[in-house]
């Protein structure tokens, strides 16, 4: 998915507006490449971070939540606070609605907010996102300490919460409790990955039935399943 | 055919008259059926051929009733017609009047069955038996001949009707059995079968019988099998429903009363003997009177009344003869229950509990003290429950294929958990390696070789239940080092065998580095004498130094570089430059690394005062370093020593140490540990029994210390073969559940030990982050090349 979104769906996006609405498309480029030109008194190929945050507050983004990484995602930043002119471009373009201004880009973008916490292939993208974005320099996994702030933004309105369906339990409470307890390594993209997909089904099923000893998910999950059910029985004896 | 009495036949009856003709034949009939030892002479029996046939050819005169035929009764008495008559022959008619004579036949057999059944109503029991037996033999014989004597009748009429498809019309023969089938064996048949139960009860109850009427009896029955549609051909189903069935149900209720009682006043064992000889007598019976097709209805009657209505009880006996070893019995009962279906799975769970148990009770008495186990006791323990039980498996269980597998996982079971395995299952490959190295060890008490090899055998028996298989690989791989580099090694034969049968344990792979090790041996022998050689060709001066260098490769052989800084004496310091350079002459470009922890040498001594002849000393090479110090002066501080010898001083405390106990050095002053400021005087009063003194003994500590690196690197080592296998696995599927990639890895891998499938897990995330592998939809992973 992740090089999907990252190089394919570009390229294809590519492709389409130089093929079909080349006109078009091109006079979107340029009033893209101005309103980003726009945004450093110094243009250059990428904005730094002053600036983007500059340019992000602009259209509304909350620097301490979920739509950061909404926003990362959009323009496929390189790394937190930067920006690059093609990343820009590519990205606004594949919003047909939005015009090449900052008022209407600020519009766009709270639609997106709003959506986020709904449309799962959206958040999934944007989850699965940060991990890219948020990794130090040339590093293969997140630090624990990033790894749980990130958590904690993504899971929080405007994004998706964590929260069992129906007893309301809350699972990336009892994540981050389990992992500050037990986890001294790194997290790694697979682990990362996953531990979406086990939010999700552990929204739905709060008895843990899907999972299983001989499933596929990693030995930290394994671990937390077992943390958890343990920690589940004590109370109920104690209660 | 002899003659006796001669009674006068009526003349030849007119051929046309079927009255006549019949009372004529009723005659000669009658003789047969009735009088047949009295004989019958020629006449008679062409008297009635003739009177048959000409009756059935005389059709002309009957069917057309004019003078014809009056004419020709005038030559009655003529025994063959002329061919022209019977050219003429009208078959409508000769139909007519066959059926008539048949009709005649079957009312007189009809009559004389009655006459029979009305007689045997006076008999019972074996006089019926012996009643129904003489009629049947007097019947049957008489049928043959009747049956010739109506030859011409067969021929025609009754083939013709059997062409046309009539149902109940029979050749003559036949037509006896069936007569007296319906007319009189269904009446009779139950007596007689009566008695003949009767009668083999009586012999089941130890009476001698007259076996042979129970036979006949049944010969009877199964002829009387006629097919109602083809009458040419027999079947058994007139036998099978009243004589089989019967018979067999008379059986089982037999055993059953029988059995019940014996075991209500007998033992368990008595009773199997019992059983068998029941089983055999059966047999018997059936070899002997009865028909083969009975047997094995009757064994599976006798079967179940006697084994399988009682399994329940003899299966509980089972463990009481495994607690008293009753091995024979074992066999009686394996025998018995062998013969029903199902019947000895309860046995096989049972036994392999108990040889489990056998195996864990045998290593749990000799693991008391469980730092001090011998490896020798040890695995003799395990041996020894294996040897008793698998010899049971022989003896007593025919060395039957599901047993084997009992007593396999019985014995895999205690071998790799028990008491001594408790920390995990590791422990038994260790103490399996260490006891082959004891026996592959130089020793004083030399061992036959073909005993060695015999208790080699032995130890492949342990080593196939090792789960662990790594784990043993590599201690004994290190072991086999020392053994190679100490030259301690007991004979190369058995070394060689060894491995030879490990490698046909475990395959090529795992012996490999092992045949390496070997190999490089032999090589340095080569280089050395070569070495030798290239000296003596220098010519230089004295030899202070007969040496002896082995050349490892170093990725063969499980050592490590030695972990102390060493600064070799001068006196080896040349001979090893010499030795480096004719051996980078040789091979060029390649590295030597000198593993001195594992060098050794021998000192001989001329200082010492109480001795006459000189001590020889054997040492390591440090030690060494450290005495040769004192040819030039008494004492050296400790820490001259150690700046000398540049030796950590962890690894000069040790060398000292051993020194020290054995007085050969002296410290000043004295104290608990050598240590800098401490000095040392050599001992010229040194004292000892033996001219040779080893002073290259190994500490405690270092031994632990080479335990748990092994351990250490094993757990290091199976890290990389899982990932291998996981890699190997995915390159060559591309796409595989999660689950089943697990399955593979640990059939790939289980010849080597057995992963645990956390590990397993661990090793894939690990390739996940490498990006060897990536998930895919539904617990899907796929590789990545």
């Amino acid at each position: 998915y992740l090089k999907n979104t990252g190089y394919k769906l570009n390229e294809a996006v590519d492709s389409y507006f130089q093929s079909n609405a080349g006109a078009s498309s091109t006079t979107k480029d340029t009033q893209l490449t101005k309103l980003f030109d726009d945004a450093e008194e110094d243009p250059k190929d990428s904005l730094g971070a002053d600036s983007s945050m500059a340019y992000l507050t602009s259209i509304g983004v909350d620097l301490e939540g979920a739509s950061l990484f909404l926003a990362m995602e959009l323009v496929q930043a390189p790394t937190i606070g930067e920006i690059t002119r093609t990343g820009f471009v590519n990205g606004w373009k594949a919003q047909p609605a939005a015009e090449a201004k900052i008022e209407s880009q600020k519009q766009i973008f709270k639609r997106l907010a709003e959506s986020l916490g709904k449309d799962r292939d959206l958040f999934r993208r944007v989850y699965r996102y940060a991990f890219v974005v948020g990794r130090e320099g040339d590093q293969r996994a997140l630090s624990l300490d990033n790894a749980i702030l990130y958590w904690e933004l993504l899971f929080k309105k405007p994004g998706m919460l964590w929260i069992g369906d129906t007893t309301g339990t809350d699972w990336l409470a009892e994540w981050i409790t389990f992992l500050r307890e037990n986890w001294t390594r790194s997290v790694s993209r697979d682990m990362w990955n996953q531990t979406y997909e086990f939010a999700l089904k552990s929204m739905a099923d709060e008895a843990l039935s899907f999972w299983s000893e001989d499933g596929a998910w990693p030995g930290v999950i394994d671990d937390f399943v077992a943390w958890y059910k343990r920690k589940s029985s004590e109370m109920d004896v104690d209660a | 055919m002899s003659m006796t009495t001669t009674r006068p036949m009526p003349s030849a009856p007119n051929r046309e008259d079927i009255g006549q003709t019949w009372e004529y034949l009723q005659n000669g009939i009658s003789k047969i059926m009735i009088n047949l030892q009295e004989g019958m002479d020629m006449a008679t029996y062409m008297g009635i051929y003739t009177a048959v046939h000409n009756f059935c050819t005389s059709q002309k005169a009957v069917g057309l009733g004019n003078s014809g035929a009056v004419g020709q009764a005038h030559r009655g008495g003529n025994d063959t017609p002329s061919p022209s008559q019977e050219s003429h022959a009208d078959l409508g008619q000769a139909h007519l009047l066959g059926e008539d004579l048949y009709k005649k036949l079957k009312e007189y057999l009809n009559n004389h069955l009655h006459g029979l059944y009305e007689q045997s109503k006076g008999h019972a029991d074996e006089a019926l038996l012996a009643f129904y037996i003489r009629e049947w033999n007097r019947y049957t014989v008489a049928a043959k001949y009747i049956h010739h004597l109506f030859r011409y009748l067969n021929r025609h009429w009754v083939k013709r009707e059997m062409d046309e498809g009539k149902k109940n019309t029979y050749d003559v023969y036949t037509l006896h059995l069936y007569q007296w089938r319906t007319e009189f064996f269904t009446l009779v048949n139950k007596k007689v079968m009566d008695a003949v139960l009767m009668l083999v009860e009586k012999q089941r109850n130890g009476e001698t019988i007259e076996h042979r009427q129970i036979k006949q009896v049944v010969d009877s029955f199964v002829s009387l099998g006629l097919d109602e549609h083809d009458a040419t051909k027999s079947t058994l189903d007139t036998y099978r429903y009243h004589f089989e069935k019967p018979f067999l149900a008379a059986t089982e209720e037999f055993y059953k009363a029988e059995s019940k009682q014996f075991v209500a006043e007998n033992s368990v064992v008595e009773y199997m003997k019992k059983a068998e000889a029941r089983l055999a007598e059966e047999e018997e019976r059936v070899r002997m009177y009865l028909h083969n097709d009975i047997a094995l209805p009757l064994k599976k009657t006798c079967n179940k009344a006697l084994i399988a209505d009682h399994s329940a009880m003899l299966r509980d006996e089972f463990q009481v003869l495994l607690d008293n070893d009753r091995e024979e019995d074992m066999a009686r009962m394996y025998n018995l229950l062998s013969r029903i279906p199902d019947g000895l799975e309860p046995l096989r769970q049972k036994f392999e509990a108990h040889v489990r148990n056998a195996g864990l009770n045998a290593v749990a008495k000799v693991a008391s003290d469980a730092e001090k186990l011998e490896p020798k006791v040890y695995v003799e323990a395990l041996l020894e429950t294996h040897t008793r039980y698998q010899g049971l498996v022989k003896r007593a269980f025919a060395d039957e294929p599901e047993f084997t597998r009992s007593l396999d996982n019985a014995c895999r079971e205690f071998v790799n958990r028990n008491e001594i395995c408790k920390a995990g299952s590791s422990k038994s490959p260790e103490l399996l390696a260490k006891y082959t190295d004891v026996l592959l060890r130089k020793s004083g008490a030399g061992v036959e070789e073909a005993e060695l090899d015999a208790t080699l055998t032995q130890i492949m028996t342990v080593f196939k239940y090792i789960e662990d298989k790594d784990v043993f690989q590599k201690f004994y791989s290190r072991m086999l080092a020392r053994r190679l580099v100490h030259s301690n090694s007991s004979s190369d034969d058995a070394e060689t065998s060894m491995i030879s049968k490990l490698k046909e344990a475990c395959g090529f792979e795992y012996t490999n580095k092992l045949q390496r090790m070997f190999q490089d041996m032999q090589i340095s022998k080569d280089l050395n004498t070569g070495f030798r050689e290239h000296t003596k060709g220098l010519q230089s001066e004295k030899q202070p130094l007969d040496s002896t260098y082995s050349i490892l490769g170093t990725s063969f052989w499980p050592l490590t570089p030695p972990n102390t800084t060493f600064n070799p004496p001068a006196e080896i310091q040349t001979d090893i430059d010499r030795f480096t350079l004719f051996y980078k002459n040789k091979h060029e470009g390649r590295k030597l690394s000198w593993l001195w922890q594992l060098c050794k040498g021998e000192l001989k001594t001329g200082y010492c005062r109480q001795s006459k002849t000189p001590f020889t000393f054997q040492v390591s090479v440090y030690q060494m370093a450290i005495l040769l110090m004192f040819n030039s002066k008494d004492a050296h501080s400790y820490d001259d020593i150690a700046s000398v010898t540049q030796l950590t001083s962890e690894v000069l405390d040790a060398a000292l140490g051993i020194l020290l106990k054995a007085k050969v050095l002296l410290m000043k002053p004295e104290g608990e540990k050598p240590g800098p400021g401490k000095m040392f005087h050599l001992n010229y009063d040194f004292k000892s029994k033996k001219i040779r003194v080893n002073l290259n003994v190994g500490t405690k500590t270092e031994q632990k210390q080479e335990e748990a690196d092994t351990n250490k690197t094993i757990e290091e080592d199976r890290q990389m073969v899982l990932q291998s296998a996981i890699v190997r696995i995915m390159k060559a599927r591309k796409k595989m559940k999660h689950n089943l990639l697990i399955t593979e890895c640990i059939t790939q891998i289980r010849s080597r030990f057995v992963p645990k499938v956390s590990d397993i897990k661990k090793c894939i995330e690990i390739l996940l982050d490498k990006e060897y592998l990536e998930r895919l939809e539904d617990d899907e992973l796929g590789y990545l090349a």
